[in-house]
């Protein structure tokens, strides 16, 4: 429960919402220096958390994986990382429930010896994913599972995995229910999901060049997923604190054809940084 | 081949970036002269030279292998990487890999550019690993990182796959997994496969996965 408890604290401080266009490279003091031999169990705990409290028959609900990660260390997003692994999330669900993609909250640009750029989590961050059970069940109780495997790093990495599980009654759908257990935290994770790419987004393509222009604003980050087409030299061109990037591509690396990622707009000095999710077909691409 | 090797190792010893790309005239000038004597793939990278030293005090020289007519396989190293250590045991995976291209002329060799006090570094760990994970090829300590860095080495695991004309078949990941679940093909095979049969790989450049090199 002191999980969930400093979780909803940093919430309240608005963790996620405000994401630096620029000097985030800096913004991590060098990680304390750990012995290799640190059980990995006390590095990141994790929980399974619902909006509600109880799973809706034939309906939806939002769980929600929250991971708190040791200071200093980090956790890899799912982007086009020069190192690392993906956090890995396999869930075991009881048969005729699903689970929708997992939707991520926005990394930071890490940038570590050897000119090696990752996407990263630090201190915490929170899965999403829509839970539906398309039919009526006649159980009086669910239990939702997920398997999280990751790879957790500093000065040094270490492998870690952890089952975590949330039973809760089962009531029909549109029968009244309460906020579920951590349902602050996960109001707070929607609300600063990215939305759709910006109306005014503005992206260039040529041979070996992508311009992506936001007119107005005063800082762009992107953040490429890993099935993104391939980029270069992402450390120099990443992020801008003008309203254009100028992206390289990677002729020669092996990859997507597609521009998918993350998109950070600061629209003026001190004003709030608002993400967009972007997946861009090239322009002679068919529909 | 060799005059090219050659430019690209000079350039390399006077602090370029180390990969040499053939048809860049921009970016390498000395090159230029070479390129067209030399009968590169188009784009094609060229490997440059290094020596380094094994845990059993040996030296290896790149250019002594591609000399003797071999494909040499680079593996970067990190003995207490979570990442290295899965693929070396218990599946023993990069084990199978080298001996599923075993031959005479292939030549399999992983380097640690870990630095001083850095996870992984240091010659107890790495006799250790290879005592333990039964290690069949020579381990190459790079604590400088200086032959890392000339290839842009960023994972342990990461790997490349040189022809014997010093060019840059491969870069890239062990396998397509992505580091997670199974893999659907083992590229490093699929390379030095292709590199047999007069051939590039169809996928001769990704982003490999693992843990950062500890420069």
């Amino acid at each position: 429960m002191r999980l969930v408890v400093s979780c909803l604290v940093a919430a309240s401080l608005g963790c996620h919402t405000e994401h630096p266009v620029s000097e985030q490279q800096s913004a991590h003091p060098a990680p304390p220096v750990r012995s290799v031999s640190t059980d990995p169990v006390e590095l990141v705990s994790a929980e399974l958390l619902c909006l509600t409290d109880a799973y809706p028959s034939a309906g939806e609900t939002v769980l929600g994986l929250h991971l708190s990660i040791e200071p200093g260390w980090h956790l890899y997003w799912r982007g086009a990382n020069d190192t690392g692994l993906p956090l890995a999330v396999d869930w075991l669900l009881p048969p005729g429930v699903e689970v929708g993609p997992l939707q991520w909250p926005v990394p930071e640009r890490y940038v570590s010896t050897g000119d090696l750029l990752d996407h990263v989590f630090f201190d915490e961050l929170t899965l999403l994913a829509t839970l539906r059970i398309p039919a009526a069940l006649s159980v009086d109780e669910l239990t939702v599972a997920a398997q999280l495997d990751w790879l957790v790093c500093a000065e040094a990495c270490l492998p870690g995995e952890r089952t975590v599980e949330l039973s809760l009654p089962v009531r029909a759908a549109g029968a009244a229910t309460h906020p579920g257990p951590g349902a602050a935290l996960l109001e707070a994770a929607l609300a600063v999901q990215p939305a759709g790419a910006p109306a005014d987004l503005v992206v260039d393509w040529s041979v070996d060049q992508l311009r992506l222009t936001v007119p107005g604003a005063q800082g762009l980050v992107f953040y490429p997923r890993d099935d993104c087409l391939p980029l270069d030299d992402l450390i120099a061109t990443g992020e801008t604190t003008g309203d254009t990037l100028l992206l390289s591509r990677d002729l020669r690396m092996h990859g997507g054809t597609r521009l998918r990622g993350i998109l950070s707009v600061r629209d003026g000095p001190g004003a709030r940084v608002h993400s967009h999710r972007i997946d861009i077909a090239p322009p002679d691409d068919p529909p | 081949m060799t005059a090219a090797l050659t430019a690209a190792t000079l350039l390399c010893s006077s602090g370029c970036q180390g990969y040499v790309q053939a048809d860049d005239k921009a970016t390498v000038d000395a090159t230029v002269a070479t390129a067209e004597a030399v009968p590169v793939p188009e784009g094609a990278i060229v490997a440059s030279d290094f020596t380094l030293t094994d845990t059993n005090g040996k030296q290896h020289r790149l250019q002594d292998y591609l000399d003797a007519d071999k494909t040499v396989v680079l593996e970067w190293f990190n003995p207490q990487c979570p990442v290295s250590k899965r693929y070396h045991s218990p599946e023993r995976k990069m084990a199978a890999t080298a001996a599923q291209i075993a031959g005479d002329d292939v030549v399999w060799l992983a380097i640690n550019s870990g630095a001083p006090g850095n996870q992984g570094h240091g010659l107890p760990v790495n006799q250790g690993a290879i005592q333990d994970w039964a290690i069949e090829y020579p381990v190459l300590i790079d604590e400088s990182g200086e032959v890392g860095h000339a290839y842009a080495a960023k994972t342990t695991p990461h790997m490349f796959v040189i022809r014997p004309d010093g060019v840059i078949a491969y870069d890239g990941a062990i396998d397509d997994s992505g580091g997670h679940g199974e893999a659907g093909e083992n590229l490093v095979v699929s390379a030095v496969t292709a590199c047999r049969a007069g051939n590039m790989p169809a996928n001769s450049k990704n982003r490999p996965f693992g843990c950062s090199v500890k420069y």
